[in-house]
């Protein structure tokens, strides 16, 4: 007793706190009960959201716009004609004997292939850098640049075709060379680049006073810009580092720092605190980039584009008659006028039959809309006709080619089906294949998951086995001869489907139509007979 | 607002009359609903749920017993069906194995004994929680209950017979009841004094 009022006490209690029990649910619950009960009103905040999302892009496109025409217009004049001049000097000043040019990555993202850390450039080569990739040049690439093996004495080439941007970043000066090559510094970089100088001879005098003119050139070009004298500073510019067969090859140049600014003619450069600290941060990202491409595992390319499938097709098989080349109209005495084998199609008694189709195949993707496809598959065709037995063997013939002289004859023969007006026996034709489809397929529309697809494809064909029960010549008789069964064959296959992706798997599923191309038979016999099946084809496909 | 004017004023699918309701009934709800969920996002999407049936349904209402109760037995529904189909019974062991199940039960924390309680019934295994939430909590019948969670009658019974003796080895635990020894004794002390 005491237990059973303890037992209702305890579930009382437990009743009595959970109906205590308050939680406030947040906004959102009620906003999404809201846009569902009320679905109509929701277009007003969207049109509002879109209205502000609208606002806000255009104002900061605007502004960013506003703020880079001004500052670039002039920078452009007074950065390119640097470069420009810069560049044509350096080229001036070396001595050339080959041009080497990288040529850009197959991926966007770099600007230079990476070649292995072995390659060395021959001596006194110019390495012309260009840009064709529609990409700024990244932080790698200029981690890349500091780090390209080069032999001495040669440089950097930069092509006209660099944007402003590029430009601007080549000429920060260089990262630290701790984090690239510890045993290099900026110090010693300069301490090389004096080593550098006597072992180039004339070469390196030239070059630095090539360079030191330049710089005095471009520092008067940009004081005439900027109209402000005192705030013009510039830096040397490149510097050579070498070690004995493995050199590291660096390059700056001129960084002008700036802070004045004209009322009409703004000059936007790296100021070079901010340079620095840039530096700092651009040279740990190269750093870790650099190390980030070289070692990371590549999977690869073609598994991306490959797909493996597995599909099958139950189908309805047709056969159409018509007059092969035997089938002239060059008789003899010994031979009646030959009949159109095309009215065959409407004389004989026949009925569609169930053919199927099983395969593997591989599709490989060229491009975003176009896949090629190949496989193997098996096939068969089969078809019901009409007739009779009969009580005994009846002697009847089939009309024949000879394959020598291209005569028709009448080859005789004996046969138990007959073509009679009570046809009330099934006779069946069939064929058992196997085909190597070969084919591709063109994406019509879709995306994400759903897509939509037409295909075709051709499918050599090898027929291992059938039945064949051939109409006489006389059309009274069927005469069954399998060795008169052409056994290679050519199909073709057009097909649409729709692929629904998901879960790594996609699934495809549409109508197909497949024509036999060639007759069944051997060309000996003079009927013609091409099949031909509409199926329904279901598959599944999977990635590499 | 009365219940029947809020009543009339779902009934024409008006927006300030349904925002009302919500807010009358939507705490308590939710509550009901976190005794069945996993954690509170869960509880808000039963709830969620639960009120569009509730709005969309709101013409099925007899004036058959409390409005509130009504819409009660429908989060209830909700939260089942929920459950039920995001497969936490199908995955979920313990209509099956009772014994090898193991309540974390330091993750209680110390507030007022209404939320004790509650999140001491949250703490049990699902099958559990779902049972003991059904039939003591709500009052379902184990018959009821067994067609709703699609297990038989006598398994409704003893899942519940196990969950009521977990959740009162913890509420025993927490000290937010007493044992059943302790309180005979108290009782009888009281009355021998």
């Amino acid at each position: 007793m005491e237990k059973n009022i303890y037992t209702d006490d305890f579930e009382l209690m437990l009743k009595e706190r959970s109906d205590e029990f308050r939680m406030y649910p947040s906004k959102r619950v009620w906003h999404s009960i809201y846009n569902d009960l009320h679905p109509s009103r929701k277009w007003p905040s969207i049109a509002v959201s879109l209205l502000l999302i609208t606002t806000l892009i255009i104002t900061g496109y605007w502004n960013n716009n506003k703020h880079t025409t001004a500052s670039s217009t002039n920078s452009v004049n007074s950065i390119s004609a640097l470069k420009n001049n810069f560049s044509t000097k350096i080229q001036q000043s070396i001595v050339k004997n080959s041009r080497k040019e990288i040529e850009p990555p197959s991926t966007s993202s770099t600007l230079i292939q990476p070649t292995p850390a072995t390659k060395k450039f021959p001596d006194n080569e110019t390495v012309n850098i260009k840009n064709t990739t529609t990409h700024p040049i990244s932080s790698t690439d200029i981690a890349y640049i500091h780090t390209t093996k080069a032999s001495k004495n040669s440089a950097l080439h930069f092509e006209d075709n660099l944007s402003i941007d590029d430009v601007r970043k080549l000429q920060e000066p260089i990262p630290n060379l701790k984090a690239l090559n510890s045993s290099n510094t900026v110090a010693s970089v300069n301490k090389f680049s004096s080593k550098n100088k006597d072992a180039l001879g004339n070469k390196s005098t030239d070059l630095t006073i090539a360079n030191t003119k330049l710089a005095a050139e471009n520092l008067s070009t940009i004081k005439e810009l900027s109209g402000n004298e005192s705030n013009i500073t510039s830096l040397p510019v490149t510097l050579f580092s070498t070690e004995e067969n493995n050199v590291n090859n660096i390059n700056t140049f001129p960084s002008i720092k700036s802070n004045s600014v004209n009322e009409n003619k703004k000059i936007e450069v790296a100021t070079a605190q901010s340079t620095n600290q840039r530096i700092i941060s651009i040279q740990d990202k190269a750093w870790i980039d650099n190390d980030a491409f070289y070692n990371k595992s590549k999977r690869k390319k073609w598994k991306d584009r490959a797909t493996k499938e597995f599909y099958f097709t139950p189908s309805v098989s047709f056969r159409n008659f018509s007059n092969n080349s035997g089938f002239d109209a060059i008789t003899n005495g010994s031979l009646t006028v030959p009949f159109s084998a095309s009215s065959l199609n409407a004389t004989l008694h026949q009925k569609p039959g169930i053919g199927f189709e099983a395969g593997i195949g591989w599709a490989y993707s060229l491009s975003k809309k176009l896949r090629l496809k190949v496989g193997i598959q098996a096939n068969t065709t089969s078809y019901v006709i009409y007739g009779e037995e009969t009580n005994h063997p009846v002697l009847t013939t089939l009309r024949l080619t000879n394959i020598n002289t291209g005569f028709p004859y009448l080859d005789p023969r004996t046969a138990t089906l007959a073509n009679s007006g009570m046809n009330t026996v099934k006779i069946h034709n069939s064929t058992y294949q196997v085909s190597i489809p070969l084919g591709f397929s063109i994406k019509i529309a879709g995306a994400d998951k759903l897509e939509w697809y037409a295909g075709a494809s051709v499918q050599p064909t090898l027929v291992l086995f059938g039945k064949a029960n051939l109409i006489s010549d006389d059309r009274k008789n069927y005469v069954s001869d399998p060795s008169l069964i052409r056994r290679w064959n050519l199909n073709a296959g057009f097909e649409t489907y729709i692929h629904y992706k998901f879960d790594g798997f996609t699934l495809q599923a549409g109508p197909q139509f497949r024509y036999q191309l060639l007759s069944t038979y051997a060309n000996q016999y003079t009927i013609n007979e091409n099949l031909y099946n509409i199926g329904l084809k279901i598959g599944i496909l999977k990635n590499f | 607002m009365t219940e029947e004017l809020l009543l009339a004023g779902c009934l024409k699918n008006n927006a300030a009359a349904q925002e009302a309701l919500y807010s009358r009934f939507s705490p308590r709800m939710l509550g009901v609903c976190y005794r069945f969920a996993k954690n509170r996002e869960d509880a808000e999407d039963m709830l969620q749920e639960g009120f569009i049936k509730v709005f969309s349904q709101i013409h099925q209402y007899r004036n058959e017993g409390a409005l509130e109760g009504w819409i009660r037995r429908i989060i209830v529904h909700t939260s089942i069906n929920h459950l039920k189909k995001n497969k936490k019974f199908s995955d979920s062991l313990d209509i099956i194995h009772a014994n090898s199940i193991h309540v974390n039960e330091e993750m209680i924390p110390s507030i007022m004994q209404a939320k004790q309680v509650v999140e001491c019934i949250r703490m049990l295994p699902l099958g559990y929680r779902t049972v003991l939430n059904l039939y003591a909590i709500e009052g379902f019948p184990h018959k009821e209950i067994a067609a709703m969670l699609d297990i038989e009658e006598s398994t409704s019974r003893s899942q519940y017979t196990r969950a009521k003796a977990m959740l009162e080895e913890i509420l025993i635990r927490k000290k937010i009841i007493q044992k059943p020894r302790e309180r005979s004794k108290l009782l009888a002390s009281g009355t021998q004094g």
